[in-house]
């Protein structure tokens, strides 16, 4: 149920069309205050609001919000009250750009989000966890906390906190060991961040888009949520569209929406020969497939693929899969933290078969060891990095296996050579702070 | 001079087993440090060999330490054996070993107790291993009684020998892409053993090293400046030497002392009718005492305030060999 | 009495002594590292499990007892 003073929002509820950053004034125009929990049990009532908006994790994994805010809660009370909350918003995905945006255009919101979860947890202290590349984005939040600061609220502090542009350093344990002054590698711990993180107290880790929508649901209620998308995928979600014909876009979606329809949204386009769907460790999905899945976690888990950080990315007819994905793997295969053997020297001995699988000379033999290393190296690390670099590695093989029969007869295709890569492949990182 | 006890034997059995086994051990850590195996020898029997012996170090040490402590010969006492520079038997070379074993203690100790340690502080303690074996060896050298002699000798340099090939190795091993480190290292522990080598033998190996290691004089053989220090009342030593009969009828007999080898005693007998001779005392050939001597059933002569007595009988079938016995005590007035 | 074992893939430097020791669950991939069969560890063979974990010498394995 609402409690708001404002009007709930309509479609779009997180992307405005605006793309200067929202003042506080604005936003307490556009929305309304957030609401206060004056007692225990309104701490409670908004986690179990949470719950029964059915909100999901927006930024990989998917896991129920407010079971995660109801875990975190509990473990904070059983710590004797304190904790902390991680605000996520270190993007090391390369092909999403939907925290940045996000944060660009309503940083309070956000905040609102983490703010909340603060009180839903009993916690004192908000971090916001950015990259040190995302320039622009760290201004932005910086400028929003004197606001708040300025207007005195009453409320938790909150500090940024810079996380390497690396692709795994916006991993849960990677950015809480990062706070706590270590790398921004993932570890291999006893406790979870629930349980201990940030200086050992229960730790909320959660991605920015999470905050926004968690923000917008205390106060308008899960009612509303529920209004738009899916019985089992309520609400709408931010995803990044990469096609050749197009600046990539974030695009604010309802879930229900197919691929086809976020794609022709863009604009006019001929139709991709497959897509890449959740991010450098989602899956490749031939247009047939593609084209009517809908966006609904029911059914992109029945098609074996999952919503990721929202990345979309189409690939023309006139380019080769095989060579995107070799780029794309041998991307991952850069960006292991360097601390699990199998990971390490499994994806190193992978990149370099599905290299000359897409630019140069292999043999069928080796490519059939690719599927006989990578059943060593999935779920044999401290993270899930290796498990996603395999999981988008058998999704291309298995959508590309035509090309794979023309690379191996005849070499590299012309657009493995020739043509303009599509997924962006950032430039080799040092350091890990 | 007394005999040694069985103690001093004991201590120098203790200490060359002890420094032979930390030699085996040492090597092994260089030899499993890079990870070698062979389907004769995997990793784990390699690892507990290495941990074994340096137990059986320990033990031989304790052996060695408790019989030096004990030994009258040397008389240590405890404090020379735990605190280093803290005997004044060749302080340097004895607080070497100190050192070394309170060292291998120490790391044996944090290697027991790597659990609660963890991997980072107890790899970084155990880097001081390559510290003690050196010690070891020079100790051995500087303070051992048996450095002059050629088993021991032999002993250090297999040591050395294996040490150093162990580390020859493990730097081709380790820095195989690294060749102006790996030759940098290998040059190191080369000149390090030529420098051992040089110093065994201008050092250790030299007569008079006893002395030069800091010895305290009252052990050191023919000790003492004073001809009656060295002659001293209370001497019951064997003789040993030859007699010769020059073509006028005279005799010299040749004696060497035989608990104090540096001590030579010449008696001449001008004529051996009467009952008259010289006698001379020598030490490394310096003269300590020269005096008339009386022939009766023994030989007795007067050197400073020490009567000296000397028993003399053939020595056997050899013709010319004699045997005898020297004992000295205070001049009666 | 049961037990399992796990390793800690950070700490684990391919040594290769657990394999050597309990080859019954333990056996190395392409690279070295250590391939443990998941499941509870009977107790005829705990004795081997506990070895392997001593022998580790970065102290990656971990033994985890279930009474």
């Amino acid at each position: 149920m609402s409690t708001a003073m404002v009007a709930a929002p309509a479609l779009p509820r997180l992307l405005t069309a605006n793309q200067r950053p929202e003042s506080l004034n604005e936003h307490l125009q556009h929305v309304g205050p957030p609401p206060t929990s004056r007692s225990e049990a309104d701490r409670w009532e908004l986690i179990a609001t949470l719950e029964r908006s059915g909100l999901r994790g927006r930024g990989g994994a998917g896991f129920p919000v407010g079971t995660k805010w109801r875990s975190v809660a509990t473990q904070a009370r059983m710590a004797g009250g304190k904790a902390v909350v991680l605000a996520n918003a270190a993007e090391g995905e390369p092909a999403s750009a939907k925290d940045r945006v996000l944060l660009a255009r309503r940083p309070h919101l956000v905040l609102d989000g983490a703010l909340l979860g603060a009180q839903a947890i009993g916690a004192a202290e908000v971090v916001v966890y950015v990259c040190r590349g995302m320039v622009e984005t760290r201004r932005t939040v910086e400028s929003a906390i004197h606001e708040r600061r300025a207007a005195r609220l009453k409320e938790p502090r909150v500090r940024i906190a810079l996380a390497p542009d690396r692709y795994v350093a916006g991993e849960e344990s990677a950015a809480v060991h990062r706070i706590n002054g270590g790398d921004a590698k993932p570890t291999f711990l006893q406790f979870r961040p629930f349980e201990r993180g940030i200086h050992g107290a229960p730790t909320l880790v959660q991605n920015v888009e999470s905050l926004a929508h968690a923000a917008l649901i205390a106060r308008f209620g899960d009612d509303w949520f529920r209004e738009t998308g899916r019985e089992s995928s309520p609400g709408t979600c931010l995803l990044t569209v990469h096609d050749t014909i197009h600046q990539p876009r974030v695009h604010e979606v309802e879930f229900g929406s197919t691929i086809g329809e976020v794609l022709r949204a863009s604009g006019p386009a001929p139709d991709p020969q497959a897509v890449l769907l959740g991010g450098y460790f989602g899956a490749w999905l031939p247009w047939a497939k593609a084209e009517n899945l809908v966006l609904d976690y029911a059914a992109l888990r029945a098609a074996q693929v999952s919503l990721g950080c929202g990345v979309l990315l189409a690939l023309p007819v006139d380019r080769c899969g095989l060579a995107e994905g070799a780029r794309i793997f041998s991307y991952l295969a850069r960006e292991t933290a360097g601390q699990c053997g199998p990971c390490v020297y499994g994806l190193r001995a992978v990149a370099d078969v599905f290299w000359r699988l897409a630019f140069g000379r292999v043999r069928a033999s080796d490519v059939s060891q690719i599927e006989s290393w990578a059943q060593q190296i999935v779920a044999r690390g401290a993270c899930r990095h290796p498990d996603g670099a395999i999981g988008m590695l058998r999704s291309c093989l298995t959508t590309f296996a035509g090309e794979i029969r023309d690379h191996l007869q005849r070499g590299p295709c012309p657009a493995a050579l020739h043509a303009q890569p599509v997924a962006p492949i950032p430039g080799p990182e040092e350091g890990w702070r | 001079m007394t005999q040694p006890s069985p103690l001093w034997y004991a201590t120098r059995g203790a200490g060359t087993v002890a420094l032979i086994l930390l030699t085996a051990s040492v090597v092994l850590g260089i030899v499993t440090s890079v990870g070698w195996k062979s389907d004769d020898w995997p990793r784990f029997v390699l690892t507990a060999l290495h941990r074994n012996l340096s137990l059986f170090v320990i033990a031989f040490g304790v052996v060695h330490v408790l019989t030096a402590i004990f030994d009258p010969t040397v008389s240590l006492g405890i404090k020379a054996a735990v605190v280093p520079f803290g005997s004044n038997y060749r302080t340097l070379w004895l607080s070497l070993g100190v050192i070394s074993s309170e060292l291998l203690v120490g790391i044996i100790a944090t290697s027991l107790l790597r659990q609660h340690l963890g991997y980072l502080a107890w790899r970084a303690i155990h880097w001081l291993t390559y510290a003690t074996w050196p010690l070891a060896i020079l100790h051995s050298l500087g303070t051992g009684t048996d450095s002059h002699s050629g088993w021991f000798v032999l002993v250090a340099a297999g040591c050395t020998i294996s040490v150093l090939a162990a580390l020859f190795w493990r730097a081709n091993q380790g820095l195989m892409d690294h060749p102006s480190l790996r030759v940098l290292s290998q040059g190191t522990c080369g000149l390090a053993a030529l420098a051992l080598v040089i110093w065994t033998a201008a050092g250790p190996l030299q007569p008079g090293w006893a002395r030069r290691a800091g010895t305290p004089s009252s052990l050191l053989a023919g000790s003492g400046t004073t001809p009656a220090a060295a002659l001293a009342p209370g001497m019951d030593d064997q003789l040993q030497g030859s007699l010769r009969q020059a073509d006028n009828g005279s005799l010299e007999l040749s004696l060497q002392d035989v608990q104090q080898p540096a001590l030579q005693l010449i008696i001449d007998v001008p004529d051996p009718r009467a009952q008259q001779a010289s006698l001379t005392v020598t030490q490394n050939g310096a003269s300590l005492c020269q005096a008339p001597a009386a022939i009766a059933n023994a030989v007795t002569a007067s050197c400073g305030q020490t009567q000296l007595t000397i028993t003399l009988r053939r020595a056997g079938r050899e013709s010319g060999g004699i045997l005898g016995e020297l004992i000295t005590g205070a001049a009666s007035a | 009495m049961t037990g399992s074992l796990r390793l800690n893939p950070i700490k684990c430097k391919a040594e290769g002594l657990c394999a050597e020791l309990f080859p019954e669950r333990i056996h190395l991939d392409a690279w070295g590292y250590p391939i443990i069969e998941p499941g509870a560890i009977p107790d005829e063979l705990l004795g081997h499990a506990q070895r392997a974990v001593d022998a580790c010498p970065r102290l990656a394995l971990i033994l985890q007892g279930t009474p």
